[in-house]
């Protein structure tokens, strides 16, 4: 993959490999040295077998989720990479005419052809070329009555086309293109397979003069030229099609092959792209442009455009950037050709000249730009490519986002198992500082178990998160159901290197951590075990904590001095210089911590208003937010500093300032995302990563908030309980446990809370799409058929004279037009693509489409709208995609958005005028006038394009393109009772001719619908992995409380507690603990979920908040009993304690 | 004329592997009246806490018999055992073994909601017990919070709170000093008189051994 987490994948995979090494040669130095302590910190693995087992059981999740999400990117782009070059075969770049034609394919003249074959004579990096014509048409098999509304048809010139590519029959016999005679064509697998052909049967092509039969004469292997990706494809000899078409000596393509194969031929894809470019415009007119830009300082102009554009349009802005030097320069070359004739940097010019006030020169631009190009050149299979890649980190992209919840709580885990380890081992740890160990020493022996740890939790894990990344791709698989797509596991070094690295990495930081915290321990309270906590250091004075502060400002000096003086270890000293640009920051912000001490919340709110400030000031959404947040900690650390002056009782200081602290945080986290809009303007949307970490935060609020809260938790938990007399005795010590220890619980609740979150916030999001199920008509329109047919191949006169037998109620079509939209008075005064849809009068008087904005001037309600356009052509509505959406997982959209409307804004909108003109031309734009928006619902079923599209009354779109238009859209509405898919069926073999292609919409709707729940459960399913990670942090909380409460279990059973009794209680525990988890992300999961709701309901009118009650529950059963599957062990081993043996223990 | 409530018939006790066995008890014989003071006294590892877990059935024996009020140990399964030792005994040990994440007062109502008793009825006679043993306003305190000497008057509050017929101590002022030692003597022979429970003391302090009624002497897991 090229970017993983938004950086480059090789260079990350390097960078990590190189901090790897670095740890484990750091690791090797250290145990070489002082070989005692390594071997101190790794005896212990094989001694506790199980507890190693459970401890790599553990830390192994974070790799795997990591592994399993780089796994799922590679095997996707791998595969539709694989399909793009499968579909392709030789071809590299195919070139096709200039694209002036409104519909249906464009023919240019064989002698562009031959005139291009001598223009690449000379080209060392071009192999060869292909002279085609690739067109779609309905084709039938007569005899088994089966047909393919849509068959690919290729014409292929069999002079070139054996050095081209070869052609195998099924017994990978060669095939000639040359040997096929009059009458005759091939047929590739899948076209035999879908028509149930075979050699010697007849095949009927359909063109505007009728159908022609054809003489099969072999069956070809798919791929390359007979047409890869699963797709039916039936080919002629160039002649022969051309003649069958009328359209001798013509050609729809060029197709192009560079020199050497695979990878190699698409490094020269640039640089083939460019010549061709170069060589396929018109010189003259290549060169006016040129001398035009050069003028009026329009290269400083094309600068300052390029640096706006930055941010919004990275590819604009690069074209921008690069013709400026050009013009800049006066180098008219290949590179100012390749970015001139980029249709998307065209609109853009334009846009700028009329921007920048140079209408002449806008003018100018605007009719020589459309004579540039003779032919079009795609870099076809690079683009490919480039869309396997963006779709692949798409997808490891959502997978990280949704996988890291687990991550987080894998982390969380490794820190609780080395918390439990060192209070485990405290007194072991206390004697062997009482003999002579060092702090650091004891940090590295931790260091080098944990290391040992990490180093096998990340092999396994690795290997589990390829295991589960193949696995799960094959669900997807089986999700898409498409004969085209077929996925190939495959994981790639680079991935395998992340994975292995972060997770072990991320265990290793983590590991350090707790091994620093467990080092400062004190010896004596060690030694006699009187208190499982560490003792605080006693503060520096306040001059010390100054002289500290302005040390750490001048970081690097103060290293060398260390160094020098030989204070506080060399090696140490050298190693925290060499990593400077994180320990500085580190250390200084530290320092200043400890200078402000007891008042750091000063200090913090200072930062966090300063971020705060900033977000304001710049309009930048996650600054605003985490100033806002990091103020509500600052105020509740402040009122904890003001309650410990009024009182010594550090419980009530604890839960009166933790309850504001966690509370706070907690409520600023939650507010509506657009709550402080109104006031203070409009803020920029946080990137993806912003909601892991906002849930991350609001977790560790919620569980602060609750533990602080242990009292009136308990007082509540006793009135509940005691009501159950068999259970007091238990459940007193089940809940007082747990309880006591609220940093352990705590973190245990905070896993569970976190994954739970995530699972609910996927629960109710389903709930909410449940509006498509109840009213279909708001996707469908109200219409149970929808049928294409080919614009080459048009019904002529009335559709309903050919519906005899038909049982419809509205029949009704539209007809489309690419066009080039812009506001008149907006901010997006640019030309930008946009399609433009005629509807017919019967669509408009009974489409059910609904309205998510419109303005009441022109109508009341959804149906006055539409009748609104109906009496007034100058009138349109528009597609929900004009709203500019920040999705930050699509691919980016170029078309035209609107600068009026917002997403989230109010239904009430005022209408506003476009330009509308042709697509690819100087033609005078019509001027028309936008009342209403359309819901984006109503794009479900591939309805509308995802592109911004206008809706308008019949007429328009051949009035734009100045010529006739003919209706490709047909809309079917039927009087009830019979079936849509059989009358679909019907359609497409009565207009068979027409190349139409008919589907039954609630048909589509609801496999789409069943589609989209699979892949929110497939989701479901990859976040509950995390679940594990709780489940195993409850297992070995359980297995640590047995072994600490030894002596307590003893006294238990002295006192009357029955062994089924001890049982009870250590279940109860695990039960509360995870109830604890489950309760706080119920709460959490349903107030973020009513929060996107809100969102939602902006757009999507009558979306309802649902809370799954079933789904929930299954979710608390699955969760409850696995936990006590995980401790039932432990409790057993504690239930089976013998008195005697318990009291013993110490 | 006072029954005999604790009597031991040729008692034998092991401990470890068949290789390395240790003779804990030997023929243990001993038999003790219903509101009798008796002291356990001996050298370490002469098998005076054994004793003591093998009479109160925290542990179990390899031969003999113990009769406890008429019930035969041997006889009983660990549910009885539980259900025997709730009712009739209470403990005292050396280190307290209070449970530190409960307050004194639910430490000391602990065996009452084992018995049975409504959590309101169980408070009200914990608070009665604290009271005995003057600790009723650290009744909310964490055992973490009081001193040695509070804490095992805690115990025996504890030890005592369910009216027990028996009350087991092992070094019950082995952790106090002097006058923590005499003031938890006098506390514990003031509520022997009071209610006529029988204690059983294991115990090193001369101090304590001459507080009790009668002695056992134990050497080499024999009474000498």
């Amino acid at each position: 993959m090229e970017k993983i987490f938004g950086l480059p994948a090789t260079e990350l995979a390097f960078g990590m490999a190189i901090v790897l090494i670095c740890i484990l040669v750091l690791v090797a130095i250290g145990a070489s040295r002082r070989f005692i302590l390594f071997k101190m910190g790794g005896r212990n693995i094989p001694r506790r077998k199980a507890q190693s087992f459970l401890i790599v059981v553990g830390l192994m999740l974070s790799s795997a989720i990591i592994a399993t999400s780089l796994g799922i990117g590679d095997t996707v782009r791998h595969s539709v990479r694989s399909v793009a070059l499968d579909f392709l075969g030789p071809t590299d770049e195919i070139i096709e005419g200039p694209g002036r034609q409104l519909y249906g394919e464009e023919y240019f003249p064989y002698s562009q052809f031959t005139r291009l074959e001598q223009v690449v004579e000379n080209n060392k990096e071009i192999e060869h070329l292909m002279p085609l014509i690739e067109i779609r048409l309905p084709a039938s098999n007569e005899t088994s009555g089966l047909a393919e509304s849509s068959m690919r048809i290729r014409g292929i010139d069999g002079k070139y086309s054996d050095a081209f590519d070869e052609l195998r029959d099924q017994d990978n016999s060669l095939v000639r293109i040359e040997d096929l005679g009059s009458k005759e064509v091939y047929l590739n697998n899948t076209a035999a397979k879908v028509l149930n052909m075979g050699a010697g049967n007849q095949i009927t092509i359909y063109t505007q003069s009728g159908g022609s039969d054809f003489k099969v004469v072999n069956i070809l292997r798919n791929g390359g030229l007979a047409g890869g990706g699963g797709n039916p494809f039936v080919l002629f000899a160039l002649p022969e099609l051309q003649k069958l078409l009328g359209k001798e000596d013509h050609l729809t393509a060029i197709y192009v092959s560079n020199k050497g194969s695979g990878e190699k031929s698409l490094e020269l894809s640039d640089s083939v792209t460019n010549f061709l470019r170069s060589q396929l415009v018109d010189p003259d007119v290549a060169s006016s442009i040129f001398s035009t830009l050069g003028s009026n300082d329009i290269p400083s102009i094309l600068q300052k455009e390029s640096e706006l554009s930055k941010e919004d349009d990275r590819d604009l802005s690069e074209s921008l950037q690069s013709l400026a030097l050009n013009l800049r320069d006066e180098s008219y070359n290949d590179n100012f050709i390749e970015e001139i004739t980029e249709y998307q940097t065209q609109l853009a010019l334009l846009g700028i000249l009329e921007k920048s006030g140079l209408q002449a020169e806008a003018i100018k631009l605007t009719s020589l730009l459309p004579e540039l190009t003779i032919l079009e050149v795609e870099d076809t299979k690079n683009q490919r490519v480039r869309l396997a890649e963006l779709v692949a980190t798409g997808v490891t992209t959502i997978f990280s986002i949704f996988g890291s919840f687990s991550i987080m709580v894998g982390m969380l885990l490794i820190f609780l198992v080395f918390v439990l380890l060192a209070a485990a081992r405290s007194t072991e740890l206390g004697m062997a500082r009482a003999v002579g160990l060092k702090r650091r020493d004891l940090i590295q022996l931790f260091t080098y178990e944990g290391t040992i740890y990490a180093f096998l939790a990340a092999i396994v894990g690795t290997a589990i998160g390829v295991g589960l990344s193949f696995g799960l791709v094959f669900i997807l698989q089986d999700l898409i159901d498409s004969d085209d797509f077929t996925i190939t596991p495959y994981y790639s070094i680079v991935s395998l290197v992340i994975s292995f690295s972060s997770g072990l990495i991320l265990t290793f930081i983590t590991v350090v951590f707790s091994a620093y915290r467990a080092s400062n321990l004190n010896i004596v309270v060690a030694i006699r075990g009187l208190k499982d906590e560490f003792v605080k250091k006693a503060p520096d004075t306040f001059k010390r904590r100054i002289v500290n502060m302005i040390w750490d400002l001048i970081f690097p000096i103060k290293q060398l001095w260390n160094i020098f003086k030989g204070n506080g270890g060399r090696v140490r000293n050298f190693l925290v210089l060499l990593i400077f640009p994180f320990s500085w920051p580190l250390c200084f912000i530290i320092s200043l911590f400890k200078l402000f001490g007891r008042h750091s919340y000063l200090l913090l709110g200072i930062l966090f208003l300063f971020l705060f400030v900033t977000g304001i000031a710049n309009g930048t959404g996650a600054s605003f937010a985490i100033g806002l947040t990091g103020m509500a900690l600052a105020l509740g650390l402040f009122v904890r500093f003001l309650s410990s002056k009024f009182t010594n009782d550090s419980e009530t200081v604890n839960q009166v300032a933790g309850t504001l602290e966690g509370g706070l945080v907690l409520l600023c986290n939650s507010l509506p995302f657009d709550i402080f809009e109104g006031w203070l303007g409009e803020f920029s949307e946080p990137g993806p990563w912003f909601w892991p970490i906002g849930g991350a935060v609001s977790t560790a609020a919620a569980v602060w908030l609750l533990m602080s809260n242990t009292r009136i938790l308990i007082g509540i938990l006793n009135l509940i309980l005691s009501r159950f007399s068999g259970l007091k005795a238990v459940s007193k010590t089940a809940v007082s446990y747990p309880m006591a220890a609220k940093f352990r619980t705590g973190l245990t609740v905070a896993m569970f809370a976190l994954i739970i979150f995530t699972l609910m916030i996927f629960s109710v999001l389903n709930g909410i799409d449940n509006v498509t199920s109840k009213e279909p008509e708001r996707v469908t329109g109200g219409y149970d058929i929808k049928a294409t047919i080919s614009q080459e191949l048009p019904i002529k006169g009335y559709i309903d004279d050919y519906l005899d037998g038909y049982n419809f109620s509205v029949v009704t079509s539209s007809s489309s037009v690419p066009t080039e939209v812009r506001e008149i008075s907006g901010e997006n005064n640019t030309y930008k693509e946009a399609k433009l849809v005629s509807l017919g009068d019967k669509f408009i008087k009974s489409t059910e489409w609904r309205m998510t904005h419109y303005d009441s001037a022109y109508g009341n309600n959804d149906r006055e709208i539409w009748e609104a356009i109906l009496n007034n052509p100058q009138l349109i509505i528009a597609n929900a995609t004009i709203i500019p959406s920040g999705d930050p997982f699509g691919p980016p959209d170029r078309s035209f958005k609107t600068s009026y409307i917002s997403s989230g804004d109010d239904m009430e909108m005022s209408a506003f005028e476009i330009e509308v003109r042709k697509q690819r031309s100087d033609a005078k734009p019509n001027t028309l006038i936008v009342i209403g928006v359309i819901e984006r619902l109503a794009s479900g079923t591939g309805f509308t394009a995802q592109s911004a599209t206008f809706y308008a009354k019949s007429g328009l779109a051949s009035e734009i393109a100045q010529t006739d238009v003919p209706e490709d859209t047909y809309y079917f509405k039927l009087n009830g009772g019979e079936s849509a898919s059989d009358y679909a069926q019907k359609l497409e073999r009565t207009f068979l001719s027409n190349g139409m292609n008919a589907v039954s919409l609630i048909d589509e709707l609801e496999q789409e619908r069943a589609t989209g729940n699979a892949f929110n459960k497939l989701f479901q399913g990859f976040s509950g992995l995390g679940l594990v990670v709780g489940v195993a942090a409850i297992g070995v909380l359980s297995v640590r409380a047995v072994v600490e409460r030894r002596q307590s279990i003893g006294v238990l059973r002295a006192i009357g507690f029955r062994s089924s009794m001890i049982r009870a209680q250590f279940l109860i525990e695990s039960s509360f603990i995870t109830f604890l988890g489950i309760f706080v992300g119920i709460c959490l999961g349903i107030l973020q979920s009513w929060l996107i709701y809100l969102e939602i309901s902006k757009e999507l009118e009558g979306a309802e908040f649902v809370i799954p009650f079933l789904e929930v529950g299954a979710l608390i059963a699955i969760t409850m009993i696995a936990s006590l599957v995980a401790s039932v062990i432990p409790a057993n081993e504690a239930s089976k304690t013998y008195p005697a043996e318990a009291l013993r223990y110490e | 004329m006072p029954e005999i409530v604790i009597s031991t018939d040729n008692l034998h006790k092991y401990y470890g592997s068949r290789d390395q066995q240790v003779h804990a008890l030997r023929g243990v014989n001993i038999s003790i009246k219903e509101g009798e003071v008796v002291g356990v006294m001996g050298p370490s590892g002469c098998g005076k806490t054994t004793l003591l877990n093998c009479l109160s059935g925290l542990d179990s024996i390899d031969e003999g018999n113990i009769l406890i009020q008429g019930n035969t140990l041997t006889d009983l399964n660990d549910d009885q055992l539980s259900e025997l030792r709730a009712k009739k005994m209470g403990f005292v040990f050396q280190t307290y073994n209070l449970l530190p994440v409960l307050t004194a007062v639910e430490n000391v109502e602990l065996p009452l909601l084992v018995s049975g008793y409504s959590g309101k009825a169980a408070r009200i006679k914990a608070l009665e017990k604290l009271s005995e043993v003057e600790l009723e306003q650290w009744q909310h305190h964490l055992p973490g919070e009081l001193s040695g000497g509070q804490r095992q008057r805690v115990t025996l509050a504890r030890a005592l709170v369910n009216d027990p017929a028996i009350v087991w101590a092992d070094e019950p002022t082995g952790n106090l000093d002097s006058e923590n030692e005499r003031l938890i003597m006098d506390l514990l022979i003031q509520l022997n008189k009071e209610n006529n429970q029988t204690f059983v003391i294991v115990t090193h302090s001369d101090y304590v051994g001459g507080r009790a009624d009668r002695i056992i002497s134990m050497k080499d897991g024999e009474i000498v």
